[in-house]
């Protein structure tokens, strides 16, 4: 059974998303709120699984209250669902998520479908989701048989290119916790859990997982050579602008 | 004051000298009873060098009482004169000065003497000079306290002018923008909702599926619409995340309306930032809007860079461009979008400076803010 505690000022928004909720949540046992500040205060007494808030709200925007709580527990579930719809925003929603946290943004314009598979993804799956819409980069990695979604298929790419968990936080806007879950549920799709059979058998680990997920990225073909060079210069520019860090050799295209 | 002299400056400064000057004389010539005696003596002392040249000088002709006008004249005159010069002149060139008038005080008394037989008094032209010499530099001192209230309240007048114009041109502008957002409202939303208007008349007389998908893209649309001028309005970022934030989001923005690459750089202390009041923060978020806006323009960029620095208790936003960059000379004053800027800028008391970019190429604005220190 999941506990979750919905916060939205606007009485017939909170009615629909009650329903959605009910839907995609069978087992459920609800808490609402109607501002940022009433949330807060049930999120410290009723202690749920996972709160889903919209962020401009009287008496405190759900920023503000979505910050207060991380800051009483880390790990807190967290999705969002507003109207706004640019990366700035998820960006900077970003940075004042804690490694440890699982967050999700979804978008009040989308579809009903799109609120469901956020909602699993995070009360459920554990992992972090944010609206492809807001997400901003774009990465041209070919994704093959659907197998990977889009969030998937992105931090495919910064594996690839190397990055860590700290900068692919960064760049996906999420937490490392979040990273570090994508990645998982990649490696259970493209490694379909040898490392952890082998690790059950053996007693120790044996493979690397981000390698392993690297070996199967190139045996079955997800990523062309040509298009590497593709991921780089865009990784470069977004270094550039993020980090002011110009990547050698970068500037002369 | 009664205008005796007329009201202009002028006449009313030289009653003040002749008011000081008569006073003084006044007060010597009352003591002249005591200091007749040496008066007489002095002026006979000083007289042995003429001797030669007036041989009758020995005799004393007519007591001074009988010559007290002349006397008062000659006393008033040089005063007059003393107080004029200590006013005018300090330092070696006074004295000299106060001493060539002394001599020619003399010269009158040795004529006085000839003509109308009338004993000199040099000691009481003495004393005249040197109390009208203090009298002027108090006149002096007065007159400069007097000038610097004046400069002090022309400088107010000044400031008072030229804060009712900003007013009146930022009225003017605020108005414009105004005008702006209905026309956005009525051509973008309005004009979406009556289209969505008829689309839901006509699906409502003939569902199908897909006009049901057009009048919900419309109705996204319209949304984001609303979205978009609201944000224009009041952007959520500068409430929500901060000043940094919303400013890198409009850079971001503009690089994707315009296609240039950008960098953003913030090099100050985020309670520094947050110090800043929220009239600050919409001014200085407008400020460089405007910057950005302008480089979209005009500027034809390639890289356009914001920096956030702090020097001293200052706060310097800077927008550099390498695009074609500003004729220093088109920069006028007068210019109207640059005047709005520094209109703006002045009610919070920062400085808007336009200069050559980095190496030479394109625009640097530069917007400084000074910021109380901290604590306050």
């Amino acid at each position: 059974m999941y506990k979750v505690l919905v916060v939205e000022d606007v009485a017939a928004l909170r009615q629909h998303l009650i329903k959605i909720l009910r839907e995609t949540v069978p087992d459920l046992q609800l808490v609402e709120a109607c501002n940022g500040l009433e949330g807060l205060k049930l999120y410290r007494s009723e202690k749920p699984d996972m709160m889903i808030m919209d962020i401009l709200m009287p008496e405190m925007t759900g920023i503000k209250a979505a910050q207060q709580i991380w800051s009483e527990n880390s790990r807190a579930k967290i999705l969002f669902w507003s109207q706004f719809h640019k990366e700035s925003y998820v960006r900077e929603l970003g940075k004042i998520v804690p490694d440890e946290a699982i967050h999700g943004y979804a978008l009040k314009t989308e579809s009903d479908e799109k609120l469901m598979h956020a909602i699993n993804t995070v009360l459920v799956h554990d992992n972090s989701y944010i609206d492809p819409i807001v997400r901003g980069v774009q990465h041209a990695i070919n994704i093959r048989h659907g197998m990977l979604n889009e969030s998937e298929s992105a931090i495919l790419a910064d594996l690839i290119l190397g990055l860590t968990d700290k900068a692919i936080a960064m760049r996906q806007h999420i937490s490392v916790r979040g990273v570090q879950n994508r990645i998982s549920s990649l490696s259970d799709k493209l490694v379909k859990g040898l490392d952890i059979h082998a690790k059950e058998t053996a007693g120790l680990e044996i493979f690397n997982t981000r390698m392993r997920i690297m070996l199967e990225v190139f045996r079955q073909g997800f990523i062309e050579p040509e298009e590497i060079d593709g991921l780089e210069s865009e990784m470069a520019s977004w270094l550039a602008r993020r980090l002011n860090f110009e990547m050698p050799g970068s500037e002369k295209k | 004051m009664a205008p005796l002299f007329g009201d202009d400056a002028r006449s009313r400064k030289m009653a003040l000298i002749a008011a000081t000057a008569l006073s003084v004389s006044l007060i010597v010539f009352g003591a002249q009873k005591f200091l007749q005696d040496l008066n007489a003596l002095l002026f006979r002392e000083l007289l042995q060098g003429f001797s030669e040249l007036l041989p009758s000088l020995a005799l004393t002709k007519k007591s001074f009482a009988e010559n007290a006008a002349l006397n008062l004249l000659l006393l008033f005159l040089i005063t007059y004169a003393a107080i004029w010069i200590s006013k005018r002149f300090t330092g070696a060139p006074r004295l000299v000065l106060l001493i060539q008038t002394f001599i020619v005080s003399l010269l009158f008394q040795l004529g006085f003497y000839h003509f109308f037989q009338s004993e000199g008094q040099p000691l009481s032209i003495i004393l005249c000079i040197v109390l009208a010499s203090f009298a002027g530099k108090l006149l002096k001192k007065r007159s400069e306290e007097h000038r610097e209230l004046e400069a002090r309240q022309i400088e107010l007048k000044l400031r008072n002018s030229e804060l009712q114009e900003s007013r009146l041109a930022l009225v003017k502008q605020d108005e414009s923008e105004r005008r702006l957002l209905a026309a956005d409202l009525h051509d973008q939303v309005l004009n979406d909702l009556r289209t969505i208007q008829k689309r839901f008349e006509a699906f409502a007389r003939a569902p199908s599926s897909e006009e049901e998908k057009t009048i919900n893209e419309l109705l996204k649309q319209s949304m984001s619409d609303i979205r978009e001028i609201m944000d224009e309005l009041c952007p959520a970022m500068l409430e929500e995340f901060g000043l940094a934030a919303a400013i890198e989001e409009r850079l971001d923005k503009g690089s994707q309306i315009a296609s240039y690459e950008v960098r953003f750089q913030n090099n100050v202390a985020s309670e520094l930032l947050e110090s800043m009041s929220a009239v600050e923060n919409q001014l200085i978020y407008r400020l460089v809007q405007e910057s950005l806006t302008n480089i979209n323009k005009h500027a034809q960029a390639k890289m356009v860079r914001v920096s956030i620095e702090a020097e001293e208790s200052d706060i310097i936003f800077r927008v550099s461009d390498d695009g074609k960059g500003i004729d220093p000379g088109s920069l006028s004053e007068s210019s109207r979008g640059t005047l709005y800027m520094r209109l703006r800028a002045a009610l919070i008391g920062a400085k808007v400076t336009w200069m050559q970019g980095p190496d030479q190429k394109g625009t640097t604005v530069e917007i400084r803010l000074h910021v109380q220190s901290s604590g306050s």
